[in-house]
């Protein structure tokens, strides 16, 4: 039976060490299936999240080798090795980058999801009918994509901006202002602009595009972050003649 | 966090790709050296304020062959900032965006074929005698 | 200690939990509303469900015919007044979700579009590609963020439910993050905290689904309804138990045995692969058993085929079922059919309440998968309990709301109560004795239940497993949990989350032993036929004295008559 080496980052800010574990594997192995069998069989004192083990719930990334991943979607097999030790290949786990170590592999995620929810992530109408709201086929994929994120983090843990500045908005919550406002049912464009459209919002971002490697399920988060640029940039252009702060007429 | 920690994850590599992260780190860097480098130019250009034949002895000093060679690393410094520039003044716009890998290498070779272009030109000014 | 008050409590955000917090926020912007949950609200399980939501939204469509659908589905053990009621609700909430920015498919003039399911005599599953419930739950936590009388309490593991003179007294807790003991105190408590599937070993839960509502409900003395009947999904990917959605057959998909057949058309003519969930997982493991399957080194399966599907459909209407094998076993569905097999999925069982949601404790209230009412009787139709999570969590909203309307004060709590259960919290699972662990027990309690309490049934096995998990339920004493930092202490989690697994298990194999009939997803070798004479009622379990005892009580019949259920 092959084995792997899991070299985990354990502890919390004040005390930490790495720490060494032996994992058999077989074909299809994943990560999440090697930290599961470390905490049942090996060690009951480590701490990780995970939830759904199909890459839809957003529970289980962390810093692979220095990448964040969903662990649950990531097969042993495909990671390269960070060294190896007695033969055996080492796959080095830390907690995400950039967020509060709370212990072991858990980290803090309300900031992650204070963000989200400032830039007012939800459909805004004057009004709505009592029948279905229409939407073509092509008006839906303007923004599909973007509904896809499961809010794993990995793209503000892959953003060298959101690590060193705790300000920033982050991809996760700019491509989801965009989606919003990529969406016909939508009528909120201006209101999110005008939180978005600030100097810790989308103007910090410099493509430096690892959100998008990061992200396990192809949203793009790069992307939608320079189109949203496009809007804040003719929003602003507009708001130097109305003057006013909320964007609204 | 503090200056120290912010400073150090943003020189972070680890993990980057290099027409991502490690393509934005150089950006930055390469900003600096040219902000930096304007200075000197501006120190250069000073010296036309002690007179013509002072300045005439300082260009016979930065047009000696160690000189021309910090410029040529210096083109390749402003080539590289350049070539990635235009990709990312593009980016920005929203074009090119889901191209990233393939535009970043495009534009690398056309900055790698303008500064060998320049250096061949500069070396052969410089160097052949002129 | 931390105290949180409010008027209604809700536990467990998924679906349906959300769907009672709005509802409950709509109906009276006063209340005040606390949402707590073990995990983010959007880790729930709902967000795996994928395949779509009944609704009738369409001409050809009817509510008779939807609710005979059901109700023919569910073998005739749902409680019809409750099926009508949940036919008719069902079309709003499918507009809400539209209004609040679902981003549901779409036919070509914009207007919602719906796909054959299993069972449904009438393409009426409303859905998003096939990531149903996880576009249903985001939009759900969307829209609780635009009010501002919800307050969120998330990774808080509920221990107990206290009742104080035969009313809703409150919720114990710990705070996962920092280990503190909680109280939550009330005027109304929803439980919306989901099923019980791992229970098995082969399954498609998420790791957090371990029944620990319908537990705290059976210790707090609410009855739990008709547990016995546990749903097994046909096809549940091999070997992970990923579900493949009931949608890729609704799509045209096929299921081949070793020979290349399309078996099910022996076992229901009609609707071959469309047939309800029970027949075909039942159908695939007699394919199994006649060794029509295939072997492998994780078991028997059978073949989901799409290829015939092309490469476009199936990047377009099935795109998450494509990145799933591609990720998980490295197949492309276009060239290579998924091996599957059936997986524990669904538990049609719950804590029994009314149309109304009200359970038979005062201002407690329970709706989705946790409640029973019960919609779905012995055998749920695919897409009904996205929609019974919409209906019935809107309805237990509204009636909670008007409810706490009338109770002045939230009830004091019964300090007693709170101080023993902190006691045994951080007492009782440190002590150190014997050399059991969380892991191991649960393997067994698995490993048990997937054999003995599977589709195929029979005395000898379940009275095994009766006795296998009263072992283990003894042997529970002799774990300990080993990892004393309590900062988020999983293996503390872990452990409440065996004990109450140990304890609804028990609920789930007694009703097995006492229903001597098979019917819906309850299937007999000893006793194969349905008897409509005997055992059309529904099972009703509640723990006194430390004792299971089992009643019955009739289903409710309107104008469904029992007939043979053939496909």
């Amino acid at each position: 039976m092959d084995k792997v080496i899991f070299r985990i980052k354990r502890g919390n800010t004040e005390k930490w060490e790495y720490r060494d574990y032996e994992v058999p594997i077989e074909k299809g192995t994943t990560i999440l299936d090697g930290l599961y069998y470390i905490r049942d069989n090996i060690d009951h004192t480590l701490s990780f999240r995970a939830s759904c083990r199909m890459e839809v719930c957003g529970s289980c990334a962390m810093m692979v080798n220095n990448f964040p991943r969903t662990t649950c979607s990531t097969q042993i097999a495909n990671v390269k090795s960070d060294g190896t030790k007695n033969g055996l290949k080492v796959i080095k786990l830390e907690p995400l980058s950039g967020y509060p170590w709370i212990r072991d592999l858990v980290v803090d995620f309300d900031d992650f999801f204070k963000k989200h929810e400032s830039i007012k992530p939800y459909i805004i109408r004057k009004e709505t009918p009592e029948g279905q709201l229409l939407q073509s086929p092509e008006q839906l994929a303007k923004y599909k994509q973007l509904t896809l994120c499961i809010k794993c983090g990995a793209c503000v843990a892959a953003c060298p901006i959101s690590n060193s500045d705790p300000l920033y908005l982050g991809p996760a919550a700019l491509a989801a202002a965009y989606r919003f406002n990529a969406d016909n049912r939508d009528e909120g464009k201006n209101k999110r602009l005008a939180i978005v459209s600030d100097p810790e919002g989308c103007w910090r971002c410099h493509f430096s595009a690892e959100c998008s490697e990061a992200c396990p399920k192809d949203v793009d988060p790069a992307s939608a972050i320079q189109k949203l640029k496009v809007q804040a940039a003719v929003f602003e252009f507009k708001r130097i003649f109305t003057g006013r702060k909320d964007g609204e007429k | 966090m503090g200056l120290k920690e912010a400073f150090k994850n943003w020189l972070d590599y680890r993990g980057r790709h290099i027409h991502g992260g490690i393509a934005y780190l150089f950006h930055r860097l390469t900003g600096l050296i040219i902000l930096l480098y304007l200075y000197v130019h501006f120190g250069a250009l000073s010296q036309l304020l002690n007179g013509g034949e002072s300045y005439k002895n300082f260009l016979a000093t930065v047009e000696s062959p160690p000189f021309v060679a910090l410029d040529i690393l210096l083109f390749f410094v402003i080539f590289y900032h350049g070539a990635n520039g235009i990709r990312l003044v593009f980016n920005e716009f929203g074009i090119g965006t889901k191209k990233n890998k393939l535009f970043f290498w495009v534009m690398m070779a056309l900055g790698l074929i303008g500064w060998l272009l320049l250096t061949y030109l500069v070396a052969t000014k410089f160097i052949g005698g002129g | 200690m931390e105290i949180h008050k409010a008027d209604i409590i809700i536990l467990g955000a998924g679906l349906a939990g959300l769907r009672a917090a709005i509802s409950a926020a709509e109906t009276d912007k006063n209340v005040k509303i606390a949402v707590v949950s073990k995990v983010f609200f959007l880790r729930s399980h709902s967000t795996a469900a994928e395949g779509g939501t009944a609704a009738v939204l369409y001409e050809g469509d009817s509510y008779d015919l939807h609710a005979y659908d059901t109700i023919k589905g569910s073998d005739y053990l749902a409680d019809q007044d409750a099926v009508e009621t949940f036919v008719r609700t069902m079309p709003k909430e499918i507009l809400d979700l539209d209004h609040w920015g679902c981003p549901w498919s779409r036919l070509p003039d914009g207007r919602i579009a719906q796909r054959p399911f299993g069972g449904h005599s009438f393409p009426r599953a409303t859905y998003a590609a096939d990531r149903t419930g996880f576009h249903a739950l985001h939009t759900l936590y969307e829209r609780m963020l635009t009010y501002d009388n919800i307050e969120r309490f998330q990774e808080y593991f509920v221990t107990s439910i206290l009742v104080d003179n035969g009313t809703f007294n409150g919720l114990t807790a710990m705070n996962m993050k920092n280990g503190e003991y909680v109280i939550f105190q009330g005027k109304a408590l929803i439980i919306a905290s989901g099923g019980l599937g791992r229970l098995y070993s082969f399954t498609t839960y998420s790791h957090t689904v371990t029944g620990d509502g319908a537990a705290m409900a059976l210790r707090a003395g609410l009855p739990l309804e008709d547990m016995e009947f546990i749903q097994f999904h046909p096809t549940g990917l091999v070997p992970s138990g990923i579900l493949i959605t009931e949608g890729a057959r609704g799509e045209g998909g096929y299921l081949l045995n070793k020979d290349g057949e399309r078996f099910m058309k022996k076992y229901a003519p009609q609707k071959i692969e469309l047939a309800p969930r029970d027949v075909v997982s039942r159908s695939i493991m007699w394919e199994i058993q006649d060794g029509k399957g295939y072997s492998g080194p994780w078991g028997p399966y059978v073949y989901l085929d799409l290829r015939h599907l092309g490469d476009e459909k199936i990047k377009e209407r099935l795109p998450a079922i494509r990145d799933i094998a591609l990720k998980f076993n490295n197949i492309d569905p276009k060239d290579e059919p998924i091996p599957v097999r059936p997986a524990a999925h669904y538990t049609m069982g719950g804590i029994q309440v009314g149309n109304d949601t009200m359970s038979p404790i005062k201002g407690i209230f329970a709706a989705g998968e946790a409640s029973c009412v019960s919609i779905h009787g012995a055998n749920r139709l695919g897409s009904n309990s996205t929609a019974e999570c919409l209906v019935f969590g809107d309805i237990s909203g509204r009636n909670a709301t008007l409810y706490v309307q009338k109770v002045s004060n939230i009830p004091e709590l019964n300090n007693e109560k709170v101080k023993e259960e902190e006691n045994w919290l951080y007492k009782e699972p440190f002590k150190e004795r014997g050399s059991e662990s969380v892991a191991s027990l649960r393997r067994e309690l698995q490993n048990t239940m997937q054999e003995k309490v599977g589709i195929f049934r029979n005395e000898k096995d379940l009275m095994d497993a009766l006795k296998v998990i009263k072992n283990l339920q003894d042997r529970f004493n002799n774990v300990y949990v080993e990892d004393k930092n309590m900062y988020y202490n999983t293996n503390l989690m872990t452990y409440f989350e065996l004990r109450n697994l140990l304890e609804v298990a028990e609920v789930v194999v007694l009703g097995a032993i006492a229903r001597k009939e098979s019917r819906g997803a309850h299937y007999r070798t000893d006793y194969p036929k349905r008897d409509d004479v005997n055992w059309m009622k529904h099972t009703i379990a509640v723990k006194r004295n430390g004792k299971i005892e089992l009643s019955y009580i009739p289903v409710r019949v309107t104008k469904w008559q029992p007939e043979e259920r053939k496909y």
